[in-house]
C-alpha cells in the first residue's frame, strides 16, 4: 500500500513540477518584468518539487535494491541492461536535476528582474530551464520503463 | 550588479556534478572505494556517491566564493562550464562508457 501511494505522489508531483516549468518558460518568453513574482514562485515550486522527488525517488530506490527486489528480477531476467544501463543512469540524472533547479532558483532570486530585461541573461534561463526539461524526461523516461518492466 | 557570487553557485554546482560522476567511476573501479561510499546499505554506494559529491561542492564554493563575490565575471563562460560539468558528468554515470576505460 505505501509503495502504491509512493509511486502514486511521485508521479502527481512529477505533473506539477512540468505545469510550473511551463509556467516560467512562458513568463521568460513574453518578457513582462510583472511576471517576476511568478517566475519566482513557479521557480520554489520545482525546487521543492525536486527535492521531494529526489528523496521519494531514494526511498524507492531501497525498496528496488532490497533482497528479492526488482532489482534482482531484473538482473536475473533476458533484459538485465534495464538495471545496468537505465537504473545506473536514473539514479544519478535525478539528483542532477535537483542541483540545475537549484542553481536556477538562486539566479532567479539573485537577478531578479535582471533575467527579464537582460536578454543575454533572459536567453540562459531559457536554455538552463530546457536542459532541466530533457535532463527530467529521461529520469521519468527511465523510470516509466523500469517500472513497466518490474513495478516496485 | 557583481555577478560573482551566482558565479560561484553555478561553479560549484557544476564541480559537485562532476565529482559525483568520477566517485561513480571510482566506484566501479575499486571495490575498497564502494564500500567506503556505501553509508547506508539498504541504498549502497549511492549514498556516498551523492554526499560526499555535495559536500565537495560546498566546500568549492567555500574557497571559491570569497574571491567571487566582489568581481563580474563572464557568466557565459561559467554557464558553459556547468553544461560541460554535465554532460561530462552524465558521461561517467553510463555504465558502457564506465566498461570501455575500465
Amino acid at each position: 500500500m505505501l509503495n502504491e501511494i509512493l509511486s502514486l505522489a511521485h508521479g502527481f508531483f512529477g505533473l506539477v513540477f512540468l505545469m510550473a516549468f511551463s509556467g516560467i518558460i512562458v513568463w521568460l518568453k513574453r518578457a513582462d518584468k510583472k511576471d517576476i513574482n511568478n517566475i519566482k514562485t513557479a521557480s520554489i515550486i520545482m525546487l521543492a518539487i525536486t527535492l521531494f522527488l529526489f528523496i521519494t525517488g531514494v526511498s524507492a530506490y531501497a525498496i528496488y535494491r532490497a533482497p528479492g527486489g526488482a532489482r534482482e528480477y531484473i538482473k536475473a531476467s533476458d533484459t538485465p541492461w534495464v538495471h545496468t544501463i537505465l537504473m545506473e543512469l536514473k539514479e544519478f540524472t535525478g539528483f542532477y536535476v535537483l542541483v540545475l533547479t537549484f542553481v536556477l532558483t538562486y539566479m532567479v532570486f539573485y537577478f531578479k528582474e535582471q533575467i527579464i530585461i537582460n536578454n543575454k541573461l533572459r536567453k540562459m534561463m531559457i536554455t538552463l530551464l530546457i536542459i532541466i526539461m530533457i535532463w527530467t524526461l529521461i529520469t521519468f523516461a527511465f523510470g516509466a520503463y523500469i517500472t513497466k518492466v518490474k513495478p516496485i | 550588479m557583481n555577478n560573482g557570487r551566482a558565479a560561484s553557485i553555478i561553479i560549484s554546482s557544476g564541480i559537485t556534478l562532476i565529482s559525483i560522476g568520477i566517485l561513480n567511476i571510482l566506484a566501479e573501479a575499486s571495490e575498497n572505494i564502494k564500500s567506503f561510499l556505501t553509508l547506508n546499505q539498504s541504498v549502497g554506494p549511492y549514498s556516498g556517491k551523492i554526499l560526499f559529491g555535495i559536500l565537495i561542492g560546498v566546500l568549492m564554493w567555500l574557497i571559491i566564493n570569497p574571491n567571487l563575490k566582489n568581481k563580474n565575471v563572464n557568466l557565459d563562460k561559467v554557464f558553459n562550464f556547468l553544461i560541460i560539468a554535465l554532460l561530462l558528468a552524465t558521461l561517467f554515470v553510463f555504465t558502457p562508457f564506465i566498461e570501455l576505460i575500465l
